[in-house]
């Protein structure tokens, strides 16, 4: 029986082949290996990429705008005190096995990301759901306290501890994700495996040879099918940038992102400059301050540092990307962003302001100044950086910089319990909403606060915008917290936001996705 | 008294042979073209290092941003890295990282291993049998893995700023040699045991020798036995263990700082050079060239060097 | 023979126990751990996770816990692989390892025996001092280098062979060659020093003197004898090989267990890096083993004892 359902397979296949010509394959490198398919679990952006292929979401976001957009909910609706949400689902949606996807699913997945058997990293995400931080930290919770509830088969209801209006964005969050509940009760940790799993998105998973390749086939269950244009999409898993750089060229990969030492060869060859794409990110690189580290607890120095960074110089001949040097934290993109350029938010390039600054503090000419620590993470790119940087601390304000790496899992630790005077961090959006940053990255309780920056008024600010729900308040109240912390207190120095620089074959259409994730069901190879 | 006196004089007149043994070695050794040429290299090397701050056309922290993958050209005849420094400058400050492991390198784990092999080889017995199975063991221990948990370590554990403290002391001593202190230390913790096992046989069959039983017969103490008589009979074998081993060290100082944990960054390792290079190899092949051909041409040197050391001191054994 | 072999493996069991303990104190004395990210999590889900790998019992008691699931061959699980246990990473990600590691030491030892051999036939003519000359830079040319100045050559340039990564064959060559020269190098040159030194032996001056040919004598009398002390590399240059393999692994794409090895240490996957590391010593301690059978049957007045 099995062997005829698959000769059945491979005559579609090949009917399919001679009508449509060849097919279409997408040669993707996802860089390293996925950690884990396990949408409750996973954390970094490659699992991430390969779910939203595989995994639908009952929100998704609009590559172009970044606005929330329907997927397996068709609509939603708040309460009047934004307390309790409602979520209709689409009854068309079907997994792999065939079975319907339920709302039920839905609520099975929110509960066993709290689960603190399940030892989920993102599961505070969903602490904004009632009863969810007691149940998932066992303070004594239970997982039927938790908030979440599939009213009907399509219909799902979260009951939030605060007003959020960003919720239906965490909504469409991996960790809320339904799953096929059968497949992950029988398999376990090895569910996610290529022939266990069971997914419902616009692609399945035909093979997983791991730490090597991964292949995705277009679903014929997907209820979308008839737009996927993509057959097959065949992942990579390469590290080097450079030796991706060299397959693209070598016509192995359809896209990739160039490793800086070619960015001048990309952009002086004919060929490959009119295959680059520079677009903004959502992303922000700066260098923090600790703000209790003398003399860093003088916000003067602190100005002093801020002011002396050449970002443009740093843009135009270290990472040659097309940055935008930044001011203000939040990047552009991100509802609350605060153009600093504009408004005169934080501080830019200015030799002489820079030197006044530190002469102010009690240090003209940088003397008397003790050897300042600057650290980062042991990276090729960072490790650039910082030189640069220091090299301009200590030509504008003639102090002395100490460089000082640490590998990553170190400097984390370092950073966690004692940061040094002068870190290097970045941030990149988890949903579209300045939320995610001033609060959840520089409020004095967050644990991503290694600049120990402690000013209640930014506190309160900062937690009101989180309540707030009319939009122009909520702006005018980061726009406050954006300048208490990178003018008034000056806490961290903002130095960029980053772009997206990528190379892509001319006869692929693509889309890009900011929040990461893209969409490859909405692609195209043309013939070439 | 008397019987001492004696047996000096006897030790005195047994002392000309380990040097006659010397000068015959060098005699062979100067007559080797190959070991003339890998020792010629070896000396510029030295000597480079050693007056890099003059030879170098510019500092190796020295340029300008501006500069970024210069081309090759008259000011700077290698070009320039990603910070507009002159690649040539950095090559000739890098033979000093690749040097002082070389020789550092090899002078740690020999002593450990001296030390090592003398204590076992002179308490003998049960100790002697539980330190060289201890060795036997740790030969299993494979290097690389060895070294890179161990410098995950030291790098981390030591890249604290805490003046005053032992931990503070290292890691700023480490900071101070460009993060080179711990290379040496990791080098000298693994490729120690082939020297203790080495010493050890060494100073048991020196042990037996009668004009030890002389000696041991009037009642040198041991530390004496030990310096009269067992290092010069065992120092021959040792160098020429060492000679050969030096291109290892000058390879785990590459490979260290290849992957990332070895020098701190602006110091100028070769192996790091090499892991800046391959990255943009297809844009600037100069930037991988360079340290490649530096480096081989160091391994190349010494690997003649040693050979012809070995061959020096050990005439029948010619490989 | 049968009594050697028995206390051989009753040797790994001071092995495994120091280098296990070895390997356990100092991957536990690096700061970090392995749910440190970037977005720093809150303490009480970091609870729930060390809960969830029993990294909150004492140290011992995760040691012993640890050898006890060893010696069951139950590797336990990858914290940062989520799906696999470490024996199906072992299982998935050693084989490639091991077919990269034998491909390199075939060509060391079929590239580097005969070459020696020639060099020691022709001893002092241009062939010897090419061949000779070519071993002492195979040896002079770190991986590092070799790596991308072959893929520049022979991928870029001629396009024979494929950029990186694994699958067939062919993406096999020239990683094996990067790794595989500089053993093929010391091969070659150990080779052509014993067979020099057996060739002074008198039994096969005696050969010579009754008349066999020069060619004969070589291959037939002086080989076997002059490969004792080549086969006393091999164990160890097998093991170096192996564990060796990292870069190569890394510049070529290759999925195998040593450049799986460096990004364990960096994620603190605690289980990974203990299983990786003793399966690389017991490898080391086999490979030894059975170096010391070879010597025994190319070697008659060997005896086990």
């Amino acid at each position: 029986m099995k062997k005829i359902w698959l000769l059945g397979l491979i005559f579609t296949l090949i009917v399919g082949v001679m009508a449509f010509g060849q097919v279409k394959t997408l040669y993707w490198n996802l860089g390293t290996e996925p950690p884990s398919l396990d949408p409750n679990i996973s954390t970094d952006t490659t699992s991430i990429q390969v779910e939203q292929a595989l995994f639908l979401g009952l929100t998704d976001f609009d590559d172009e705008t970044m606005a929330v957009v329907p997927e397996l909910a068709t609509h939603w609706e708040a309460s009047e005190d934004g307390l309790t949400w409602t979520f209709y689902m689409r009854d068309d949606a079907i997994w792999t096995d065939g079975t319907p996807v339920t709302a039920h699913q839905v609520e099975y997945s929110v509960k066993r990301t709290l689960d603190p058997a399940t030892g989920s990293s993102y599961a505070y995400v969903l602490w904004i759901i009632d009863g969810a931080k007691e149940f998932n930290n066992e303070e004594g919770g239970t997982a039927d306290g938790v908030g979440v509830k599939a009213v009907d088969d399509y219909t799902v209801q979260f009951t939030l501890n605060q007003p959020a209006g960003y919720f239906p964005s965490i909504a469409g969050m991996w960790v809320c994700r339904p799953l096929p509940v059968s497949v992950v009760e029988k398999y376990g940790d090895a569910w996610t495996e290529a022939e266990n799993i069971v997914t419902n998105g616009p692609y399945e998973l035909g093979e997983w040879v791991h730490e090597d390749h991964m292949i995705l086939y277009k679903s014929a269950t997907y209820y979308d099918v008839a737009n996927v244009k993509i057959d097959q999409i065949y992942c990579y898993m390469i590290e080097e940038a450079s030796t991706a750089m060299t397959m693209y060229e070598a016509g192995n990969l359809d896209s990739t992102s160039p490793p800086l030492e070619d960015m001048d060869r990309v952009k002086a060859v004919p060929v490959l400059s009119k295959e680059l794409y520079i677009a903004p990110d959502l992303c922000t690189y700066y260098y923090g301050f600790n703000n209790e580290k003398p003399p860093f607890d003088n916000p003067l120095v602190r100005k002093a540092f801020a002011s002396a960074i050449d970002r443009q110089s740093l843009i135009d001949y270290v990472l040659k990307g097309g940055q935008k040097p930044a001011q203000t934290f939040t990047c552009p993109g991100i509802f609350g962003h605060v153009d600093g350029v504009a408004e005169g938010i934080g501080y830019p390039y200015n030799p002489e302001a820079a030197k006044q600054f530190l002469a102010d503090a009690g240090y003209p000419n940088g003397e008397g100044f003790p050897e300042v620590t600057l650290m980062h993470n042991t990276s090729e790119g960072h490790s650039k950086i910082a030189q640069f940087v220091a090299q301009s601390f200590m030509d504008t304000l003639n102090v002395k910089v100490n460089i000082v790496n640490q590998e990553w899992k170190v400097y984390l630790a370092t950073c966690r319990e004692d940061a040094p005077q002068i870190y290097r961090m970045g941030w990149c959006a988890d949903y579209p909403d300045a939320n995610n940053w001033v609060n959840e990255v520089f409020n004095s309780k967050s644990g991503s606060n290694y600049a120990n920056y402690n000013n209640p008024a930014y506190d309160a600010l900062v937690e009101q915008a989180a309540k707030e729900t009319d939009p122009a308040v909520r702006l005018d109240l980061y726009k406050q917290a954006e300048t208490l912390l990178c003018d008034t207190d000056c806490a961290i120095a903002p130095i960029y936001f980053y772009t997206i620089v990528n190379l892509t074959k001319p006869y692929v259409v693509r889309t890009y996705a900011p929040l990461g994730g893209e969409h490859w069901e909405q692609w195209d190879i043309l013939p070439h | 008294m008397g019987m001492e006196r004696r047996v000096r004089r006897a030790e005195k007149q047994k002392a000309p042979k380990p040097r006659s043994l010397w000068r015959d070695a060098m005699r062979r050794l100067i007559r080797n073209k190959a070991a003339i040429v890998g020792g010629f290299i070896v000396f510029s090397l030295v000597i480079v290092a050693i007056g890099a701050n003059w030879i170098a056309p510019y500092g190796y922290t020295e340029g300008h941003i501006r500069d970024n993958y210069l081309a090759p050209n008259s000011s700077h005849l290698m070009g320039c890295d990603f910070m507009g420094r002159d690649v040539l400058s950095r090559l000739i400050y890098g033979a000093r990282v690749s040097l002082a492991a070389a020789f550092v390198g090899a002078l740690t784990s020999f002593l450990i291993g001296v030390i090592y092999g003398l204590v076992s080889g002179f308490l003998g017995g049960k100790v002697d049998n539980a330190m060289m199975r201890f060795v036997d063991i740790m030969f299993a221990f494979p290097t690389l893995l060895l070294i890179i948990l161990l410098m995950v370590y030291f790098k981390s554990t030591f890249s604290v700023i805490e003046p005053g403290t032992f931990r503070g002391f290292l890691s700023g001593l480490d900071r101070s040699m460009g993060g080179m202190l711990f290379i040496f230390i990791g080098i000298g913790i693994t490729s120690w045991l082939g020297m203790a096992r080495l010493i050890r046989g060494m100073t048991l069959s020196v042990r037996e020798k009668e004009y030890m039983e002389a000696a041991r017969a009037i009642g040198a103490s041991r530390t004496r036995q030990v310096f009269r008589h067992v290092f010069p009979n065992i120092l021959g074998p040792a160098i020429v263990s060492q000679a050969l081993q030096i291109p290892g060290f000058i390879l785990y100082e590459a490979f260290l700082s290849f992957i990332g944990l070895g020098v701190n960054p602006p110091t100028p390792s070769w192996g790091a050079m090499l892991n800046e290079g391959y990255i943009g190899m297809r844009s600037h092949f100069n930037l991988v060239l360079w340290p490649a051909v530096a480096i081989s041409i160091t391994l190349f040197a010494f690997n003649f060097l040693g050979d012809g050391v070995r061959d020096a001191f050990d005439p029948r054994q010619t490989r | 023979m049968f009594e050697f072999i028995v206390r051989r493996i009753l040797w790994l069991i001071p092995v495994i126990f120091v280098v296990s303990v070895i390997t356990f104190v100092l991957m536990h004395a690096v700061p970090g751990g392995p749910f440190d990210a970037e977005k720093a999590l809150p303490q009480a889900i970091i609870d729930n996770l060390n809960a969830k790998y029993h990294l909150d019992d004492p140290l011992w008691k995760q040691y012993v816990d640890y050898m006890y699931g060893f010696i069951r061959f139950d590797l336990g699980p990858s914290i940062s692989y989520r799906s696999r246990t470490v024996n199906d990473i072992l299982a998935q990600q050693w084989p490639v390892t091991a077919m990269l590691g034998l491909a390199s030491f075939a060509i060391a030892l079929f590239g580097g025996i005969p070459l020696g051999l020639i060099s020691a036939i022709k001893q002092n003519s241009l062939a010897d001092y090419a061949s000779m000359g070519i071993s002492m830079l195979g040896l002079s040319i770190p991986n590092m280098a070799l790596g991308p100045l072959l893929i520049w050559i022979f991928a870029l340039r001629l396009k024979w062979f494929p950029v990186a990564t694994w699958g067939s064959p062919i993406h096999v060559v020239l990683p094996a060659i990067t790794l595989g020269t500089a053993y093929m190098a010391s091969f070659a040159r150990l080779t052509r020093a014993s067979m020099l030194q057996v060739i002074r032996e008198d039994y096969i001056q005696t050969a010579r003197a009754k008349g066999v040919k020069h060619t004969t004598v070589m291959l037939k009398h002086a080989l076997r004898n002059a490969l004792i002390p080549v086969s006393t590399i091999a164990g160890p240059s097998f093991a170096g090989i192996m564990t060796g393999s990292m870069i190569v692994e890394r510049i070529f794409a290759i999925p195998g267990i040593g450049k799986y090895y460096v990004t364990s240490v960096g994620n603190r996957d605690y289980p990974v890096i203990m299983a990786t590391t003793l399966v690389f010593a017991l490898a080391v301690v086999f490979m030894n083993m059975l170096v010391d059978i070879s010597y025994g049957i190319l070697d008659p007045r060997i005896r086990y004892n």
